[in-house]
């Protein structure tokens, strides 16, 4: 009883605060979820279409349909995105299958691939065509390497991925010439390590990709057909 | 109970110099290190404290009459907590991308040892009043303490503030000094802030 008489009021608050944060996770939870979800559908336009050709902070984001429209307001494209989750040979990853609007085959592919850089792991989101013969953009989600130097990956140097042959074989080099910087990526200077990683990264996702691809595990449906 | 110690408007002045938590107190050092790397991060984190300090003082005076003395460290953190939870739900809705470059320093704050340093200083003696304008003090305190350092840090270290690049910068990266958005740049910036505002205010005691 004397424990009682001394903790009622931590009790008592630990109840109320209780009750409390349970309500406001279920009222914010949806925000939050769909705040993950549209940061990565946000970005699918640009990665299929490239950098250039689309404004990602225009981009409209309804459920599985997402609208691509340029600096000017114009639309440029629409997708439906297929989410899935595919065991590949290194673990789970998710890809988005993009459709183009009424049409059933898929005008590309977006792999969200990890692993790990200079500092700490780097997630990123790589963006190929339907037929995995071209990246067609990159976008890193998460990454903490150093601030001036690492960090980086994030900035333009990213685009120079864009155009460059998915066999996921891709090299990485430094001060390279004109003719060189067409199937190579030109290094960070100072960040080799951060450029390497990304690469490496970007070359995993694209063999795994390639290879599930192959063995028909992506795709709706997929999940039938394998059984 | 209510009438000792210092009345709101003392309690709401020496938040802001006289006991400022960073530079007079050192209290909640950790996010002073930690966040100042940009002004936007700063900003963010000093409207979080402002808005856990307000909540848990204010309910920390409401009840200070049933607190125990051996359990009140015990309710202060429950209190604490809770309100930070709610703030980090929030930020994390309303205020993603800045939620996710803080990361870990939300939650943080419960350990922040302002706040229960201004309950146990402030609140679990003084009336309301007193307590919120102690609260809003000691934040806009602490507030001011993180912008000053985010301010120095984030201009030397990218040449602009709210993220944007300043003209006289431009793309020249070669002046960027990338070492004062590092963890080392927090430590001599505070050092040399601290210094600076310790040898103000010795030469206005002196004067």
């Amino acid at each position: 009883m004397k424990y009682l008489k001394d903790g009622w009021l931590i009790l008592l608050l630990a109840i109320v605060f209780g009750s409390g944060l349970a309500y406001i996770n279920a009222a914010l939870n949806d925000q939050i979820n769909a705040n993950k979800k549209n940061e990565t559908y946000n970005q699918l336009p640009a990665l299929l279409l490239g950098a250039q050709a689309v404004d990602t902070s225009k981009t409209v984001v309804e459920g599985i349909n997402v609208t691509a429209k340029d600096s000017a307001g114009k639309v440029v494209a629409k997708y439906r995105v297929w989410e899935q989750s595919v065991k590949g040979a290194k673990g789970i990853y998710t890809v988005y299958v993009c459709y183009k609007e009424k049409e059933s085959k898929p005008c590309g592919f977006v792999v969200k691939s990890k692993g790990n850089g200079f500092a700490d792991t780097i997630e990123a989101l790589i963006g190929v065509n339907a037929r995995v013969e071209k990246i067609t953009g990159i976008y890193v989600l998460d990454q903490k390497e150093t601030p001036g130097l690492g960090d980086k990956i994030t900035s333009d140097w990213k685009n120079q991925y864009q155009g460059k042959a998915a066999d996921g074989n891709l090299k990485v080099g430094k001060k390279l010439n004109e003719e060189q910087k067409k199937t190579q990526i030109d290094a960070i200077s100072g960040a080799t390590i951060s450029s390497d990683s990304l690469t490496k990264i970007v070359n995993s996702a694209i063999n795994t990709l390639k290879t599930d691809l192959t063995a028909g595990k992506i795709g709706p449906g997929a999940d039938k057909e394998a059984k | 109970m209510a009438s000792d110690g210092p009345t709101p408007l003392e309690r709401f002045i020496n938040g802001i110099l006289p006991e400022n938590p960073v530079y007079r107190q050192l209290l909640g050092m950790c996010p002073v290190l930690a966040v100042t790397n940009s002004m936007q991060n700063a900003i963010t984190m000093a409207g979080a404290v402002m808005f856990v300090l307000i909540c848990a003082n204010i309910l920390i005076s409401l009840i200070r009459g049933l607190l125990k003395p051996h359990l009140r460290i015990l309710v202060f953190t429950l209190t604490i907590a809770t309100f930070v939870t709610i703030a980090d739900r929030v930020l994390a809705a309303y205020m993603y991308e800045t939620s996710k470059s803080l990361g870990p320093f939300i939650p943080l704050i419960i350990v922040n040892c302002l706040i229960i340093c201004r309950c146990e200083v402030c609140s679990s003696k003084q009336g309301i009043v007193t307590s919120i304008s102690d609260a809003i003090g000691q934040s806009l305190g602490f507030g001011i303490g993180l912008a000053s350092m985010a301010m120095v840090r984030e201009l030397l270290a990218t040449g602009g503030l709210f993220g944007t690049e300043w003209i006289w910068y431009g793309d020249n990266e070669k002046y960027r000094w990338s070492l004062m958005g590092l963890p080392p740049g927090a430590f001599f910036t505070l050092g040399i802030l601290l210094g600076l505002v310790n040898w103000l205010t010795a030469k206005k005691k002196t004067n």
